[in-house]
């Protein structure tokens, strides 16, 4: 069975129902909606060029096991190992993963969630706050007493 | 309907953070922070105000060495706590444990420790996080030993109070080399399984652990250590006094009863780590833990110990045998020789051996790739090995499963990686490309080539050794592109052949000269794609060298090359 996606600037996808299902919303809306399924559904902030290479990744991955998302974020399992179709899937701009990112996040596409945050976190890594602060365009916004703070914190958090 | 970008993103989102507009998201759904060392963690909190909610909470949950001044807001946070108490104020000390209350693992380290504070800190009262309900791991090294042997009584009270009810694995370690009498008593271990009965790991390191009443007569008969009559105990059932005053050692001593096997209590004890004093030590806490899957026995160098362990625990998996060492006695090795033979061929499931300061000849080897071939993924054999190339080759073409092999030895007979001996170098280094898990290589002889370690193709254009290299370069590696003086036409087969790929660690011999040139050098990184560390000491001439330091200055080198 195929369904149609209609991204944001209005570009129509066909995709096997079973592909689809990946996104965790499109199967609920799928639910609800079963009886009308002439139209594409929109997704209103899913750009066609992500879109496109979000039903990349879902055909790839189609009959993956789903992974169990309810574990705690300490838990002491290993991280999702990257096959070598996933690194080449990965090499793109930064723009454009964290662009997927928000994708995968807003269709609830769970691994390719996985996969992006393994993916902001490699490019994270080893930056210091003035980096990310530049990479993210966030503002230093500190009070001269939580700078304090945080310097005796540098003491003790550093192995 | 999905939400409109930017507008009140939804809190399960992980990447909001990133964009404007975020709110700390729940934290089940964070999961960058897996991906994250703690150092990130640490510079990820230091971004903004906003950050610095989402990240500090993270950072709390370990305290490792470098203790906060404060824990009366984030206390509760701290899972891990790795601390040398000794140097801390005692009252920095009650403020941790009363307001660390959810405590998992705790390692402390002490220089010094008088059974006072012993009792102090480890108090069996709820406002105590060092005896708290979630308390799985507990580590505790003192360097002057004298505290030890109280540490297990104190704690079986403490259980006996109500306390510590969910603690799994306990370490105690000391620093000093230890007399004749030192030692823990077996019949407090024995206590210890008895009152801790979900106990999944033991680890008593190089303290021994030996009976109350320890008999020295018996000891130097030797033909009496099989006999386990003679000397050990009853242990079973007896009523253990334990109250604030644990320095009592006197154990009453019982007339030994033989207990049937189904008669005897045993624990579900998974790990074991133990310096046993004699034979009957270690066959009575054996006996009561059949479900051991790894084993670790130190300095006892009776070779009684193996049909005991055979009988005792049919599931080990992981095995290190560390011997006495030489410096000993001369005599030590003459206490006859290891039935490994008869050993291994119950254990063919075994996937870790370690041998260390005992003597490993090339029979033992054969039996462990005969036997234990299938499984077996890390095998160590270090210091005391008298094996030859041929028994190592045999190893590793036996045993595909392997992932790390380490040879430490300066006796090894006959040479790995020999160059006069290039029959031996060549195979082995066919069986070596042929492991596909091998991650770790180590080893250590002498006389060896770099050669050995590069596949003809990579570096000779012919069979005749030593010839000058013709090196393949790949173009997509960003790192040879400033090199662009030779590239003979590759062959497929070479470009496509990543000879070491699951490789991270690799350490050779020392080399007699700076023999690897920067072509050789870069032929090796490229076979193994996923190196982090590399030790070939100072074996690098001066180009090399210096394209590492400005190329490669994240990998591991070993030692400081440059």
């Amino acid at each position: 069975m195929k369904v149609t996606l209609e991204s944001s600037d209005g570009q129509v996808f066909t995709v096997d129902k079973e592909v689809a299902e990946l996104s965790v919303i499109i199967k609920e809306m799928l639910v609800i909606e079963q009886a009308n399924q002439d139209h594409p559904i929109p997704l209103l902030n899913v750009g066609a060029v992500e879109l496109a290479k979000v039903i990349e990744y879902c055909e790839h991955h189609r009959n993956d096991p789903t992974i169990d998302d309810d574990e705690d974020y300490d838990s002491r399992k290993k991280p999702i190992e990257m096959d070598d179709w996933d690194k080449q899937f990965t090499i793109v701009n930064k723009e454009m993963m964290f662009e997927l990112i928000l994708a995968a996040n807003s269709m609830q596409v769970k691994p390719l969630l996985h996969l992006g945050c393994r993916y902001a976190a490699d490019i994270v890594k080893r930056m210091s706050p003035t980096e990310i602060r530049d990479l993210f365009q966030i503002d230093d916004d500190f009070t001269p007493e939580e700078q304090d703070k945080i310097e005796w914190e540098k003491q003790w958090t550093k192995l | 309907m999905l939400g409109q970008r930017g507008v009140s993103t939804p809190s399960r989102s992980t990447l909001n953070l990133i964009h404007t507009g975020w709110q700390p998201p729940p934290s089940k759904s964070f999961q960058v922070t897996r991906y994250l060392e703690r150092d990130s963690l640490a510079h990820c909190s230091r971004v903004s105000a906003q950050w610095h909610q989402l990240f500090n909470p993270l950072l709390w949950h370990k305290v490792l060495f470098r203790v906060p001044q404060d824990f009366s807001r984030q206390g509760y946070l701290v899972k891990t706590l790795d601390l040398h108490l000794g140097n801390i104020p005692a009252e920095q000390r009650d403020h941790i444990r009363h307001c660390c209350l959810h405590l998992r693992t705790v390692h402390l380290h002490f220089q010094l420790l008088s059974p006072l504070v012993l009792h102090q800190l480890f108090e069996p009262t709820a406002q105590n996080g060092f005896v708290g309900q979630s308390i799985e791991s507990l580590e505790i090294y003192v360097t002057e030993f004298s505290v030890i042997p109280l540490i297990l009584p104190w704690l079986i009270f403490v259980r006996r109070a109500g306390y510590l009810e969910s603690l799994q694995r306990l370490t105690l370690g000391n620093g000093q080399a230890l007399g004749e009498k030192q030692q823990v008593n077996v019949e407090d271990v024995l206590e210890y399984l008895r009152v801790f009965p979900t106990t999944r790991m033991l680890c008593f390191r190089r303290i021994p652990i030996g009976e109350s009443c320890h008999d020295f007569v018996l000891e130097k008969v030797r033909g009496e250590y099989g006999n386990d009559d003679k000397t050990r105990k009853e242990v079973g059932g007896k009523e253990h006094n334990n109250n604030d005053q644990v320095d009592e050692k006197q154990h009453k001593q019982q007339p030994l009863q033989k207990l049937g096997p189904t008669l005897i209590e045993t624990y579900p004890l998974k790990d074991l780590d133990i310096y046993p004093r004699t034979i009957s030590v270690l066959s009575c806490l054996l006996q009561k833990t059949p479900d051991l899957d790894k084993l670790y026995i130190r300095k006892i160098g009776d070779p009684e110990i193996l049909p005991i362990i055979q009988q005792a625990c049919p599931k080990l998996r992981n095995f290190r045998y560390v011997g006495k060492g030489n410096s000993n006695s001369s005599s030590s090795s003459d206490l006859g020789e290891f039935g490994w033979q008869t050993f291994f061929p119950n254990y063919p499931w075994m996937e870790s051996l370690h041998f260390e300061n005992t003597l490993v000849v090339d029979r033992t080897l054969h039996t462990v790739s005969e036997y234990c071939s299938r499984y077996l993924r890390y095998l160590t054999l270090f210091m005391g090995t008298k094996v030859c190339t041929t028994t190592l080759l045999q190893v590793l073409q036996s045993c595909t499963a392997l992932e790390c092999l380490r040879c430490t030895t300066h006796a090894i007979s006959g040479d790995l990686f020999h160059h006069t001996n290039r029959w031996a170098c060549l195979e082995s280094l066919q069986r070596i490309q042929q492991l596909p898990r091998l991650e770790t290589l180590s080893i250590r002889g002498s006389g060896f080539m770099i050669e050995a370690l590069l596949d003809q193709d990579d570096l000779c254009s012919t069979t005749t050794a030593g010839s000058k290299e013709t090196f393949m370069e790949d173009d997509s590696l960003p790192c040879l592109s400033f090199s662009t003086l030779l590239s003979p036409p590759p062959s497929p087969s070479s470009l496509s052949r990543l000879c070491y790929k699951m490789l991270k660690d690799i350490t050779m011999p020392k080399f007699e000269h700076k023999v690897i040139t920067l072509q050789k050098l870069k032929a090796l990184l490229e076979s193994m794609p996923r190196v982090e560390y590399i030790n070939f000491h100072d074996g690098y001439d001066e180009e090399a060298r210096e394209w590492l330091r400005v190329h490669r200055p994240n990998l591991d080198m070993g030692v400081n090359v440059w």
